[in-house]
């Protein structure tokens, strides 16, 4: 779960909003770089990826990803809840400064998860086309992708 | 292996493909059980390839998340 302040979440909402992020909010990149999967990003690598990101709301029962359908981006949440249901297994809630999909950015796989807003939903949304162009763009970006899977696939086998 | 196991390896059967990325300490010993030929990719080579040509990492990229996915089952 998230640490930081409501005002700060307000403030990268509005700094999201502003568009493509030419004023990116100082607290964004930070929310970016504890996604595990962008855990070994240098500074400049994260800002591209943060200013990636577009403001996103849902209203209460909107389904912001559906299972089965293309995995074609990555969420994080700015402001509410969410209800994960996945196509078997358990359920849960995901609230300020949860994510998901983002494996999705990279393999597009299906939803394993219907994801729906319980309430009013603000998300930060990065699309996988966006997201591979930036890698075509600047290639760099993977050998910092591929540690931070690999310090994943090292943390899965220990568990 | 840690949990005190251990396996036998054929021809072309790997290991230690992570380390080229993280340097990890080894988990198990592999010892030859006979006269034993094998090809090694040492790390500072692989990560100074990765630096000059970035795209072969983003060519691994599909592979690692594949087996992100099977560990977890999703």
């Amino acid at each position: 779960m998230s640490s930081w302040g409501v005002a700060g979440v307000k403030g990268i909402e509005e700094s999201l909003e502003a568009g493509k992020a030419k004023s990116l909010h100082p607290g964004w990149v930070p929310v970016l770089a504890r996604v595990p999967l962008f855990q070994a990003l240098s500074k400049r690598h994260l800002g591209r990826v943060a200013r990636l990101a577009e403001l996103k709301r849902f209203s209460a029962g909107d389904q912001v990803v559906r299972a089965g359908a293309r995995g074609d981006a990555f969420y994080v949440i700015l402001d509410g809840g969410a209800q994960v249901t996945p196509s078997k297994g358990r359920g849960k809630k995901l609230g300020e400064g949860d994510y998901f999909g983002e494996l999705a950015l990279l393999d597009g796989a299906p939803r394993s998860a219907t994801v729906s807003a319980i309430g009013t939903l603000t998300t930060a949304r990065v699309s996988r086309t966006d997201f591979q162009k930036l890698l075509k763009d600047e290639p760099a970006i993977g050998v910092g992708l591929a540690q931070g899977l690999v310090a994943i696939v090292r943390s899965l086998q220990e568990a | 292996m840690a949990d005190g196991s251990t396996a036998s390896l054929q021809p072309g059967d790997y290991f230690g493909v992570l380390a080229l990325f993280d340097g990890a300490p080894r988990s198990a010993t592999v010892l030859a059980a006979g006269e034993l030929t094998t090809a090694r990719i040492a790390r500072g080579a692989f990560l100074k390839l990765l630096r000059r040509e970035p795209a072969i990492a983003v060519g691994l990229l599909p592979g690692l998340v594949g087996i992100v996915r099977e560990l977890r089952g999703t």
